[in-house]
């Protein structure tokens, strides 16, 4: 009886096994591709849709590819998907248009769980089997980007994304490649100017010790030099719940100032330790602490002497500098998904998808071609343009600085570009609506 | 298959895979393949440690990312695209990180290995940071040319060909190496250490050669990593790749050799489809790990047979087919064994004190080569403390022990067992996975060393040995009267059978001297008698037989010499007849003052206090 | 001084996750990997507890500590005991890993990516004790994890069922032999296991938020735990835990963050040459 019981939940269990692994391999693709009119929100297997929006002249031709490459699995993926549904609403709105030089775009997307190998093996089966992209968002952070830029320079194959090591603004070892978010150091010369205004002669930075943290704690060093103030650092550990002996080794070292770099968890736990020291110093998350939801996850009192560097024009107030983040805003909410991933990253993620095809249509325009190559060598030329296409900040961008040259491929932004207000919130609009003035 | 198409099949089948490019594979599947080969030398390597060794040193992601490291430190810095110069800089390097680190294991086991070794994976980034200059920490390691062989690039098809090739010929090593005395003594490591030392075998050694081999394919299969990416980063070498490494490994089968392929392709592709699942990929995949843990944790051969048994009990598969149980024939004198030559094994004054509590005091006995000594007493006399000392488990407190001319007491056991002392165990350590004749040749595998070189490259003085070895073997296993058992597995026999085949183990290692443990007791009839006169053999040749023994009726039959033991101490010394009627010995037996004769009517003492002091 | 409170303090945290590991290995010979994400669920449940339902402190935490114990339950019921009953450890170390990326996988699709606050079940005021700072709930959860792991070890050497849970880890056959039910043993261990992680999620999520990274920052932390400690006793694991948050927490507040990870493997390779069972003997040291 037992032998019969065992044999039946054997035959139940591998059989049961079986057809999975058999759905697993047959359905899981290893690359999604979307419309431009279905924002993906992480459903396996939706087939593509033609690409036609309601629009005044129709796009025809064969479709211009723009290959998306993110981690989509580990609990980054909210931001993936915010960047993808930046694309998709640029897509719409250049579709509409009469797409890119007559080619309508479509987008497709691959799940690297952050991992380089895999991001190259995507590429990889994209490429060998006819797919090869027009142009790509190359993962997003320097590993995977570095990783990814041997072969799309091989294929020569324009790419662009936000990660922020200097080391890849390179243009002579990557002519193909741009960025359109700025570096680590772009939040710098704000930072020197208060610095400045407010007399200190020494800042703590407290970052984390990964690629963006090192480089990050690295531009405050450089970028402070040179004005006599000192900078001093202490990393701690991605996967650390406690900062107070950091915040203690910093503190022996008595800074005037003390620099937040951190997301998520880690950010938290800085601040909790900060106060638990009842270390009452000036603390300013920085650009990547600063998306953070702070009001949320921490009481009022738990916030006091901290502000954050925001980018100016994420401020609802100053909205009306710029019409084009309206648009945006009212086209990722009208998207199937959009406003919820909207109130949870922010508007800057979405813009930094939104402004990767808008840059790419533009130097398209100036090269009437789509071919990497021509993009690239006319996107060199971009100078000071004026009445720009994207998302940029001040009336003609000259906040946001997407100022390309033949040696420099990443924004550059000035020091009117940050300000530092207290902590807030991001809301429904993907703004940041900070309570109190800057300080 | 006959003995011809064997080869033969396998040889079209490795052209197939080599010119697979050639016949219309793109370049992606070329890199899947590329990327499961690496994948496979990586899980073969923890093979090596898991499943022959018994070890859980998964720590194979280590080696993988220094093998990686050191190819690509050497090609960038240097400016050296040549790849057997960046194989033999990582094997090296691999091969010192491998012992270093395999320090560790040589006192831990069990969980405690497990975790230092997961460990490792964790070092990864902060000594990769650490060493900054020559590896970019975080950032990764850029730059890393095409690698060339003897001035030719090895690019896209070229490349798959050496890939392909390299994985083979290491296959092939490590088949050649575990299908071997070395593997079978690999085998006897797992199942027990203390069987192993005291078939000669040292331990750390053992296990320090045994990380030394699992270490290698993962040097080299690092070094494709590199070459194969152009880049290097820490997130490459992750935790989760230490357990796609250990899953792969257990579903393949650990002790498969090729078993490692097939877990590695399954783990190289199932997790990249998992990822079309986007944000329930983690769900899905630890799903996928523990359905992969329930079904295969034999690996695939284990749950393929599993399927089969359970299938023929249901009558699926037509009635089983009657199984030759071995069940050993009747003997005779079948034959003498060649002339052994014993030694004298004196122990004088010999004492160990645990605690306050003298286990042995102060004892004084020997054994002639050519007689059966044999040692008795009732539980807690110290007969088997006795056994340990002489054997080198434990020190003693004082005293001497000697084999002939050399002194004993101070070697190590797997030392005292090369000096010529055998030993079998009251409870057979018998270890999986080894047939009878491999297991009885395992006695000879420090006497009769065969090395590494010939091993792998199954030399012609290889053949011939283990030719001879196995011959030997099945000999002495017929000689015996098991010689039906030769074939089967030896953890599948019955008890009778498995101390008979001790003692043909111990035969093949032709001792000095034979310690025989309790190696009577729980046998029937018809096994005792087998063993009598095996012992009978093993006299007649001239062999020195130590037998500690419970079962009085034996040690009367056989024995030349009796010591009696009692609290440690010897209490009487003399001839079967003058121990059985030495007054003292009835009563330290029965507690009542009954004559000899009555004793030996009395049988076999119960057996089942068999446990001895 | 504040270094030694913040060492305890996640010193707490990874003897949790030993006293865990411990129950379970003691009682089956299995290690639960998953353990650690039991704990982070600890911290999710009281979270459901204490806001999704707005149920008041104590009910939250029973909760929270029913919660969890019914997944521990289910997880020996599913992905150990088909392996047990073969004798197969070595499967069920791929399975619990199974298990705990089932879960991390799981709460991050539910709850997403943000931490979760969790309400403090104690003011936040931090305490100066000893010339050294500390928080409320970080001192409650040094106590308990003492007091929890002394009741352990004090229960496995004076009661019946706790000697059993000794004989089991030693030898699973002869104690079986012996008339222990070991199945119910492990059951057993896995529910006092998760019961113990889900009522102390309170204090722990007062530490560290409800995150969904929990899981995988303190699992193998807590493996170097009990090695150092000695696998199977519970007063190993609590030594080993606070040793290894002290190292931690002294080698971060001198050196840079590469060096905590490097300082507290050379003390696990220091301590395991020396005493190659841990500093307590590992009761538990089975073979796979």
């Amino acid at each position: 009886m037992a032998r019969k019981a065992a044999t039946t939940r054997y035959l139940l269990v591998s059989g049961t096994a079986a057809l999975a692994l058999t759905a697993v391999a047959a359905c899981g693709s290893s690359s999604k591709s979307s419309s431009s009119t279905t924002a993906s929100s992480g459903s396996a297997g939706t087939t593509a849709t033609s690409t036609s929006s309601s629009g005044s002249v129709p796009a025809t031709g064969k479709p211009f590819i723009f290959l998306y490459d993110g981690d989509f699995t580990s609990s980054i993926s909210v931001y993936s998907q915010a960047e993808v549904l930046g694309l998709t609403v640029a897509a719409d709105q250049i579709n509409a248009a009469g797409g890119i030089q007559g080619h309508p775009i479509k987008i497709e997307q691959v799940n690297d769980q952050s991992n380089p190998t895999t991001a190259v093996n995507l590429l990889q089966q994209k490429l060998s089997s006819g797919d090869t992209p027009n142009a790509m968002y190359p993962g997003g952070d320097s590993e995977t980007t570095t990783a990814l830029l041997s072969t799309l320079n091989r294929q020569k194959i324009l790419a662009i994304d936000a990660a922020s090591a200097s080391s890849l603004n390179d243009p002579s070892k990557y002519p193909y490649y741009f960025g359109d978010s700025e570096l680590t150091n772009g939040p710098i010369p704000a930072f020197l100017a208060l610095a400045k205004s407010k007399g200190y002669k020494k800042i703590a930075v407290v970052y984390g010790n990964d690629v963006t943290g090192q480089a990050t704690f690295q531009s405050y060093q450089q970028g402070l030099a040179g004005s006599g103030i000192s900078v001093v650092g202490a990393a701690y550990d991605d996967t650390a719940v406690d900062m107070t002996p950091q915040l203690e080794q910093l503190k022996a070292q008595n800074p005037d100032a003390l620099v937040v770099s951190g997301y998520g968890a880690p950010a938290l736990y800085i601040i909790k330790s900060r106060n638990q020291l009842g270390w009452n110093i000036p603390s300013y998350a920085d650009e990547v602490a600063s998306v953070f939801p702070w009001t949320t996850s921490l009481p009022a009192s738990a916030l006091t002497n901290l502000y954050v560097e925001e980018a100016k024009e994420l401020l609802p107030a100053n909205i009306g500098d710029q019409p084009a983040i309206s648009k945006l805003i009212s086209d990722a909410q009208a998207q199937p998904g959009g406003s919820k991933i909207l109130a949870e990253t922010g508007v800057q993620v979405v813009n930094v998808g939104y402004n990767a095809l808008e840059i790419l249509n533009f130097g398209a325009q100036l090269a009437h071609s789509i071919s990497g190559a021509a993009i690239a060598s006319a996107l060199d030329k971009t100078g000071s343009p004026t009445n720009v296409p994207w998302v940029g900040f001040g009336p003609n961008d000259e906040y946001g600085g997407m100022l390309y040259t033949s040696t420099n491929h990443y924004p550059v932004e000035d020091a009117n570009y940050y300000v530092f207000v207290a902590p807030g919130n991001i809301n429904s609009q993907g703004l940041y609506e900070a309570p109190g003035a800057s300080s | 298959m006959t003995r011809l198409s064997r080869p033969a099949a396998t040889v079209v089948l490795l052209a197939l895979i080599l010119a697979l490019p050639w016949l219309g594979v793109n370049a992606y599947w070329t890199r899947e393949i590329i990327l499961v080969a690496i994948l496979s030398l990586v899980v073969s390597g923890l093979n090596v440690s898991l499943g022959y060794a018994g070890e859980l040193a998964v720590g194979q992601v280590a080696l993988y990312a220094s093998g990686a490291y050191v190819a690509g430190y050497v090609s960038v810095s240097h400016n050296q695209s040549d790849i057997l110069l960046a194989l033999v800089a990582a094997i090296v390097g691999v091969v010192l990180i491998g012992l270093v680190t395999g320090i560790p294991g040589l006192r831990l086991g069990g969980w405690s290995l497990a975790m230092v070794t997961f460990f490792l994976v964790l070092l990864i980034p902060p000594v990769l940071d650490l060493l900054q200059k020559q590896t970019g920490g975080s950032l990764g390691l850029t730059g890393i040319p095409i690698p060339t062989l003897f001035g030719h690039q090895l690019n896209g098809r070229s490349f798959y060909l050496f890939v392909v090739a390299t994985t083979m010929v290491w296959f092939a090593i490590f088949r050649n190496l575990v299908k071997s005395p070395h593997g079978n003594a690999l085998l006897v490591l797992k199942q027990s250490p203390i069987l192993a030392s005291s078939l000669g075998i040292s331990v750390y050694r053992l296990k320090l050669f045994a990380y030394v081999v699992g270490a290698i394919p993962a040097g080299v299969a690092g070094v494709l990593f590199a070459f194969l990416s152009g880049y290097l980063s820490p997130d490459s070498f992750t935790f989760s790749l230490a357990i796609e490494i250990l899953t792969a490994s257990i579903v393949g089968g650990s002790q498969s050799v090729y078993g490692a392929i097939f877990g590695a392709a399954l783990l190289q592709i199932v997790p990249e489809r998992i990822a079309s699942f986007q944000t329930w990929s983690l769900v899905v995949y630890g799903g996928f790990l523990v359905l992969a843990g329930l079904l295969f944790s034999d690996g695939a051969v284990g749950f393929a047979r599993r399927g089969l048994v359970m299938a023929r009990r249901r009558g699926l598969l037509g009635a089983p087919a009657s199984r030759r149980v071995a069940v050993p024939t009747a003997i005779k004198a079948q034959g003498a064994l060649e002339p052994l030559g014993g030694a004298v094994l004196s122990v004088s004054g010999l004492s160990k004190l645990f605690g306050g509590v003298a286990a042995v005091d102060n004892v004084t006995l020997d054994a002639q080569p050519g007689q059966v000594t044999a040692l008795i007493g009732p539980n807690g006399s110290g007969k088997t403390t006795l056994l340990n000392l002489i054997c080198g488990y434990y020190r003693p407190t004082s005293g001497h022990i000697a084999l002939g001319e050399r002194p004993l007491e101070s070697r190590s056991p797997d030392r005292t067992a090369r000096a010529g002392v055998a030993r079998t165990f009251q409870t057979p350590q018998i270890p999986k996975g080894l047939t009878t004749r491999a297991f009885v040749a395992c006695g000879a595998f420090s006497t009769d060393r065969i090395g590494v070189v010939p091993t792998i490259l199954r030399l012609p003085s290889f053949r011939r040995r283990t030719r001879d070895q196995d011959a030997r073997s099945l000999r002495l296993l017929e000689l015996l009267g098991i010689g039906d058992a030769a074939d089967e597995a030896v953890s599948s026999l019955p008890l009778g059978t498995r101390r008979l085949v001790e003692v043909a183990r111990s035969l093949a290692s032709s001792p000095k001297v034979f310690l025989f443990d309790e190696v009577g007791s729980g046998l029937d009839e018809e096994d005792l008698h087998r063993l009598e006169l095996a012992i009978d053999l093993i006299r007649n040749a001239g062999g020195t037989v130590v037998l500690v023994e419970h079962n009085f009726p034996l040690v009367l039959k056989v024995a030349d010499r009796i010591h009696v033991l009692s609290n440690g101490a010897l209490l009487a010394t003399g001839t079967p007849e003058e121990i059985q009627s030495n007054a003292r010995v009835l009563e330290e037996y029965t507690g009542s003052r009954v004559s000899g004769a009555a004793l030996a009517e009395v049988g076999p003492v119960d057996d089942d206090d068999g446990g001895s002091a | 001084m504040t270094t030694v409170w913040a060492g305890l303090a996640i010193g707490a945290l990874f003897s949790l996750v030993a006293i865990g590991y411990n129950v379970v290995l003691l009682a089956s010979g299995v290690f639960n990997f998953a353990y650690a994400q039991l704990v982070m669920l600890g911290t999710y449940m009281t979270y459901v507890g204490l806001v999704t339902l707005h149920a008041p402190l104590l009910v939250g935490i029973l909760f929270a500590g029913a919660c969890v114990a019914t997944i521990a339950v289910l997880e020996e019921r599913l992905a150990i005991r088909p392996l047990t009953g073969r004798d197969d450890l070595q499967g069920t170390l791929i399975t619990s890993i199974g298990v705990a990326i089932f879960l991390d996988g799981l709460v991050l699709k539910i709850w997403g990516s943000q931490p979760k606050t969790v309400p403090d079940p104690v003011s936040t005021k931090a305490l100066h004790i000893f010339g050294g700072t500390v928080e409320p709930s970080d001192l409650i959860l040094i106590v308990l994890v003492i007091v929890i792991a002394l009741g352990l070890h004090l229960w496995s050497r004076f009661t019946p069922a706790g000697l059993a849970s000794l004989a089991a880890a030693e030898d699973r056959d002869a104690a079986m032999a012996r008339g222990v039910n070991v199945r119910r043993l492990t059951i057993a261990a896995f529910f006092v296991a998760g019961l113990v992680a889900g009522l102390l999620g309170v204090f722990v999520a007062a530490r560290t938020y409800a995150v969904p990274s929990l899981g995988d920052n303190e699992a193998l932390t807590g493996f170097v735990a009990i090695a150092i400690g000695g696998s199977g006793s519970q007063i190993g694991g609590l030594i080993g835990g606070f040793t290894v948050g002290l190292v931690n927490a002294f080698a971060a507040r001198y050196f840079n963050a590469d060096w905590p990870d490097i300082v507290v493997f050379g003390v696990l390779i220091t301590v395991l040459l020396v005493l190659p069972r841990g500093i307590f003997g590992g009761a538990a040291e089975r073979r796979v």
